[in-house]
């Protein structure tokens, strides 16, 4: 008896501790290549290049974490720059002897308060710009595009196949903040103590006539969306914890202006914000309402930066900064997504994979009619 | 025995084992198993009603008072017991729930809500020892994916998360052990201790486009209960600690965020056997400690209350033989 009683219980203890091992740490597939160090050059690089029949240039550096894109072309002109140093938010003088900030403004010179048109471009992890625009180019790469991907059909009143969209979570269960409280941060690292920020904690900048909102990615994480207004200018930063993306659209449709909201739905594991006065859904990375009473419609996209908070110090020196109070208890200091950010997971299924990249470097992608290409900040 | 059993208990509660986090796809099985040795020929029906409200949401161990979100799950469930012989027996447990999710935000009431039977359990379940002294049994069995997993959001016709289905999908296998020690401190004060596992299998979601797994789940009672008479009627209040550990579930193959985690409860109960062996028993668990993986809504109060039948089918063939009936 005593012996088939040990017998019992080490076929017990032998199952659990088979079944133990199932765990993962979400590293599952084998990636090509590591996620690229933080580390790199401080210098400001400007990269020409000719996409989709646009003469554009990315402006960047890797180590100061920042990309941004512009046409070339002003008034009918092509435009040559040369990049200036240690000057943020000056970052190249045209060939007339201008000087132009980091939102495309000439400041001084011949050129003075002219205006470069951004190319709609944001960051986003790697994976998603695959997933979208499958086959994608990346500047000034010899890797092998491993395809082409094939065209996706909408389906059952939606612009994109209704079965591919996933819920994440319950509408509104991930609350937008609604009405932002900020604090004024006039010089580098003064601000309220409780909105400190690490210097390489990342933030996203929007300008509206020269008027500075920051918005930490550690309060988006948990929010994914602010509906804000800078000088009647009313707009949603939408951010997205699993593509790390960030856009800021103009909230005024057709005059009428609404409010964005989480609806909960996921498509190539993007966000889907919601119009809260048509109901419409949007797809974030699509920039574009997908379903509902405004479908068809693009998104109004307004100039964003993102980069981190030292650069974000650098560039402007009196910016107003989201803080915590928001109106809802979260940890703030903690990421819900854990390692997401830097781990090789995909949590929601995408509708095509690359392995090319890490799939959570983080790459400009530069979107022109339905292509895009991306960029490294390794090549800044 | 208890040399044997207690570290295998310490190695049951340290092992980073599975199960459903917030809220189960499915019923909460794992604690509703009802191991317990039966007489051979009888036949046990049980009816019990489980009523798990979760309002409170944490972030890891943090409860983050946030009131907008709740769910409520209320099941059913139907367990059929039959003893084979004085040693062997067999269960069998069907789980019908009712699920209702509530986010109340600025603009308006958002109500999601599902219904339907859930995955069904057979347990197999053997004595091992059973004395005056000491009872041990042991249990395994499957658990087979009758529930439905294919629920759709009303409003858009998507697919609702895993979690807020009836059923898990997946054919499970559920191990349980179970120990009592009778009459440790006074003739009828007994100690107990079960150990539950279940592990799970993968799932496909969206017409094989998805591939789902729910976290393996470990459970750990172990508790005191004491009897007395009240008249010809027996009470038996209890007490016990329930300790829950669950892994993360698997999208994909990937960690799927917000699920697994770390729950204990205190949990009091009372069994009340009439002379003529029905029973009626209750049971509420208060939280004691939660860390979850990520943020989740966790269960803020739990309650259970049944009946059990039992039937001697020996006796009432015997009987029907007899007189004819």
């Amino acid at each position: 008896m005593k012996k088939r009683f040990q017998i019992w219980i080490l076929a017990f203890l032998s199952i659990g501790l088979a079944c133990s091992s199932s765990d993962t740490d979400g590293d599952l597939n084998v990636t090509p290549t590591p996620l690229p160090e933080s580390s790199g050059s401080a210098q400001i690089k400007i990269v020409y290049d000719n996409f989709q029949g646009t003469s554009l240039m990315v402006i960047g550096s890797s180590r100061l974490d920042f990309m941004v894109a512009f046409d070339r072309q002003l008034g009918g002109n092509e435009m040559n720059f040369s990049s200036v140093q240690d000057s943020l938010p000056i970052v190249m003088t045209d060939d007339q002897g201008s000087q132009w900030n980091i939102f495309g403004l000439a400041i001084d010179g011949p050129n003075e308060g002219k205006q470069l048109t951004p190319v709609n471009s944001f960051i986003g992890y790697w994976f998603s710009w695959g997933a979208f625009y499958p086959g994608l180019e990346i500047y000034n790469s010899s890797l092998a595009i491993p395809n082409q991907g094939e065209s996706v059909q909408g389906t059952d009143d939606w612009l994109i196949p209704r079965d591919k969209v996933q819920v994440g979570a319950p509408k509104e269960a991930i609350p937008s903040i609604d009405s932002p409280d900020f604090v004024r941060v006039r010089t580098t690292k003064v601000g309220d103590p409780d909105n400190f920020l690490d210097d390489s904690e990342l933030v996203i900048l929007v300008n509206i006539n020269g008027v500075h909102h920051v918005y930490p990615h550690n309060i988006l994480n948990w929010h994914e969306i602010v509906n804000d207004e800078i000088d009647n200018t009313q707009f949603a930063v939408v951010f997205c914890p699993l593509t790390g993306t960030s856009t800021v659209w103009n909230r005024t449709i057709d005059g009428v202006t609404s409010t964005y909201g989480v609806s909960g739905f996921l498509y190539n594991s993007n966000v889907v914000p919601y119009d809260r006065v048509s109901g419409s859904n949007w797809s974030q990375m699509l920039q574009l309402s997908v379903n509902g009473a405004l479908k068809g419609i693009k998104s109004e996209n307004i100039f964003v930066i993102e980069t981190n908070y030292a650069t974000a110090n650098i560039i402007s020196n009196d910016f107003q900064q989201l803080t915590t109070n928001t109106g809802f208890s979260r940890d703030y200091g903690r990421n819900p997504y854990g390692s997401y950010p830097t781990n090789s997971s995909i949590t929601f299924s995408v509708n095509f994979e690359d392995n090319r990249l890490h799939p959570k470097e983080r790459v400009l992608g530069v979107i022109i009619g339905s292509k895009a290409k991306a960029y490294r900040l390794s090549s800044f | 025995m208890l040399i044997v059993l207690i570290p295998l208990f310490i190695l049951g509660g340290q092992l980073k084992l599975s199960g459903q986090a917030c809220c189960t796809g499915g019923a909460p099985i794992s604690t509703n198993l009802g191991v317990q040795s039966f007489q051979a020929n009888q036949l046990v029906l049980d009816v019990s009603y489980d009523y798990n409200s979760l309002r409170d949401l944490y972030a890891a161990s943090k409860n983050l008072h946030d009131s907008r979100r709740t769910r409520t799950i209320k099941t059913l469930f139907l367990r059929g017991s039959y003893g084979i012989d004085k040693n062997w027996s067999i269960s069998v447990i069907l789980p019908y729930l009712w699920q209702e999710q509530v986010i109340r935000s600025d603009f308006g009431r958002i109500n999601q809500n599902t219904e339907g039977i859930g995955d069904l359990v057979i347990l197999a379940q053997r004595t091992l020892i059973n004395n005056h002294k000491n009872q041990l049994l042991i249990a395994a069995g499957p658990k087979l994916p009758t529930g439905s997993i294919s629920q759709k959001d009303d409003e858009f016709g998507i697919l609702l998360a895993p979690d807020l289905q009836p059923g898990t999908g997946s054919w499970d296998g559920i191990g349980a052990l179970s120990y009592s020690r009778f009459g440790l401190f006074t003739p009828t004060t007994n100690i107990y201790g079960l150990l539950t596992y279940r592990y799970s299998f993968e799932q496909d979601r969206n017409d094989g486009q998805q591939k789902y797994r729910f976290g393996n789940e470990l459970a750990l009672n172990l508790g005191i209960s004491y009897s007395f008479q009240v008249k010809t009627w027996s009470i038996n209040p209890s007490l016990h600690y329930r300790y829950r550990s669950s892994q993360s579930d698997e999208n994909d193959g990937f960690d799927f965020p917000n699920t697994g985690g770390d729950w204990m409860y205190l949990v009091p109960g009372i069994r009340i056997n009439s002379p003529k062996g029905v029973i009626i028993h209750s049971s509420f668990e208060i939280p004691l400690h939660t860390d979850v993986t990520g943020t989740q809504l966790v269960t803020s109060q739990k309650w259970n209350i049944g009946i059990t039948y039992p039937i001697n089918l020996k006796k009432d063939k015997a009987f029907r033989i007899k007189y004819g009936k």
